[in-house]
């Protein structure tokens, strides 16, 4: 057939990548110091370079980094990966877990209403909250958003505790109902390869696909 | 109306990721012209469902036939009650299905899929559309979208003929043709190409497809929507990609 009737690219519209908006809660209290603080960076480093590397979600995917030591603080916003740049995690303070979680929250609802006005469509938002202890704030209110939200499926969080001190029946108060797991020593690149794959799944998924999760890839990095 | 002849055409192919798995095409469409009667229908089978490209095949083909046969009583039913057309629509597609979900053993819902379909008698229309997909009306020689896609709030949640509240999500059409009308009714993975989501407007590869099908014969045009869906339209998308089309032109 002639090329006369093949469709030329500028004839066709753009229309943007469905987003899945992703915020990493991570704790870097004092307790992180050391072996684990690095490992978690080192982790969160192949995290953002498997996303990249991947066609699909490399568009759909935006991560935004809550970082919860002494201060609570925005360490990276939503944007396209390719403009992001990783930032440096370093341990110091006391755990204020719930009132990271109440930001997490905020920026995830604030994200999703902007996607709403640029008619971007988007996915479930996920929270990943990985933490090495328990919190030394009130986490009753994070709690209650937590739970509204995974009630309405407005949201999915995994929660993650990092060594033997991580106080699992916390974590499973901000979960949602999903059972926090215990990461396997200090394996957090398993953890984070196994999160950038669940991403790409997501994010190739199509209108009524259940998208079902690796759990044997769980084994790799984590423990009930 | 009648000075001219309906002609209607199509084409459907395989997405990347379910290439990649070796798994059928979850998209299908039927369309038949008969005397000054033509319909055309398009359905998107649901992505977790392993039998939902037989749905989707079972409620195109049964639609066309309902609407060629019944369009006097579906006409009359949307224009005086909406809601008892979209159930009606809705029930029938049920029945159908019905019997086949207990020779296969299986669940009516196993074979969820969406559903579009634009039938014309004379210089009237009636459409429908429940879930995701686009259906662009030309008249007067203007391409205007007549149903956009209806979808849950993530990009991955829409609406199904085999969902227990169907009816309610069952959007309903009709009115009146012009001299000269030309309709396209596209999965969403078409509809990643051919449609914005952000203007809502159709693209201008839209005008094009009707360009050709105004001067091409029918043969020609499955060839041409054909080449488009492997070539140009599946390239943007991982989806499945179908497309029908039907002119008077």
């Amino acid at each position: 057939m002639s090329n006369e009737y093949i469709l030329r690219q500028e004839e066709l519209v753009e229309n943007p990548t469905a987003r899945i908006p992703i915020c990493l809660v991570l704790d870097v209290s004092g307790s992180m110091e050391g072996d684990p603080i690095n490992e978690l960076q080192e982790g969160f480093n192949v995290f953002m370079n498997t996303i990249q590397s991947d066609e699909v979600a490399k568009y759909a995917a935006e991560i935004c980094v809550v970082t919860f030591g002494g201060a609570v603080e925005k360490k990276l916003d939503f944007a396209s990966i390719e403009r992001q740049e990783i930032p440096i995690l370093s341990a110091e303070g006391l755990t204020p877990m719930g009132e990271a979680v109440v930001l997490a929250i905020n920026l995830l609802d604030a994200r999703k209403r902007e996607y709403k006005s640029a008619g971007v469509d988007y996915f479930q938002p996920w929270l990943v909250l990985m933490s090495d202890g328990e919190s030394t704030d009130d986490i009753s209110l994070a709690e209650k958003k937590v739970n509204e939200l995974t009630s309405r499926k407005q949201l999915t969080v995994f929660p993650i505790g990092i060594g033997a001190s991580a106080n699992l029946r916390e974590l499973a108060r901000l979960s949602g109902g999903r059972p926090p797991l215990r990461l396997k020593g200090l394996n957090f690149k398993e953890f984070f390869v196994w999160l950038s794959q669940s991403v790409s799944r997501v994010s190739q998924s199509t209108p009524g696909e259940k998208v079902e999760l690796d759990l044997a890839g769980i084994q790799a990095w984590g423990a009930i | 109306m009648g000075s001219y002849m309906i002609k209607s055409s199509g084409g459907r192919v395989v997405g990347r990721s379910h290439l990649l798995v070796k798994s059928p095409c979850q998209d299908d469409f039927s369309h038949k012209i008969k005397f000054n009667s033509g319909c055309i229908a398009l359905a998107d089978g649901a992505g977790s469902k392993f039998y939902s490209h037989l749905g989707a095949k079972i409620v195109t083909r049964k639609l066309v036939e309902i609407c060629l046969s019944e369009f006097d009583k579906i006409d009359a039913l949307i224009n005086d009650h909406p809601p008892k057309a979209a159930e009606y629509l809705v029930d029938r597609m049920r029945k159908t299905l019905l019997p086949v979900s207990v020779k296969k053993k299986i669940a009516v819902t196993d074979m969820a899929c969406t559903l579009i379909f634009f039938s014309c008698k004379e210089n009237r229309y009636i459409a429908g559309h429940i879930g995701d997909g686009v259906l662009f009306l030309r008249k007067d020689g203007e391409i205007f979208v007549l149903s956009e896609p209806q979808n849950g709030e993530y990009a991955n949640s829409t609406y199904f003929v085999t969902d227990s509240n169907a009816a309610s999500k069952f959007r309903v059409y009709s009115g009146l043709l012009g001299r000269k009308f030309g309709v396209m009714a596209m999965s969403d993975g078409s509809a990643e190409s051919l449609w914005s989501k952000q203007s809502k407007n159709p693209s201008l590869a839209a005008q094009r497809m009707f360009e050709w099908f105004d001067r091409m014969p029918i043969r020609k045009m499955n060839e041409i929507i054909q080449i488009n869906l492997e070539q140009v339209i599946r390239q943007k998308t991982t989806d499945d990609c179908s497309l029908v089309m039907m002119t008077n032109g």
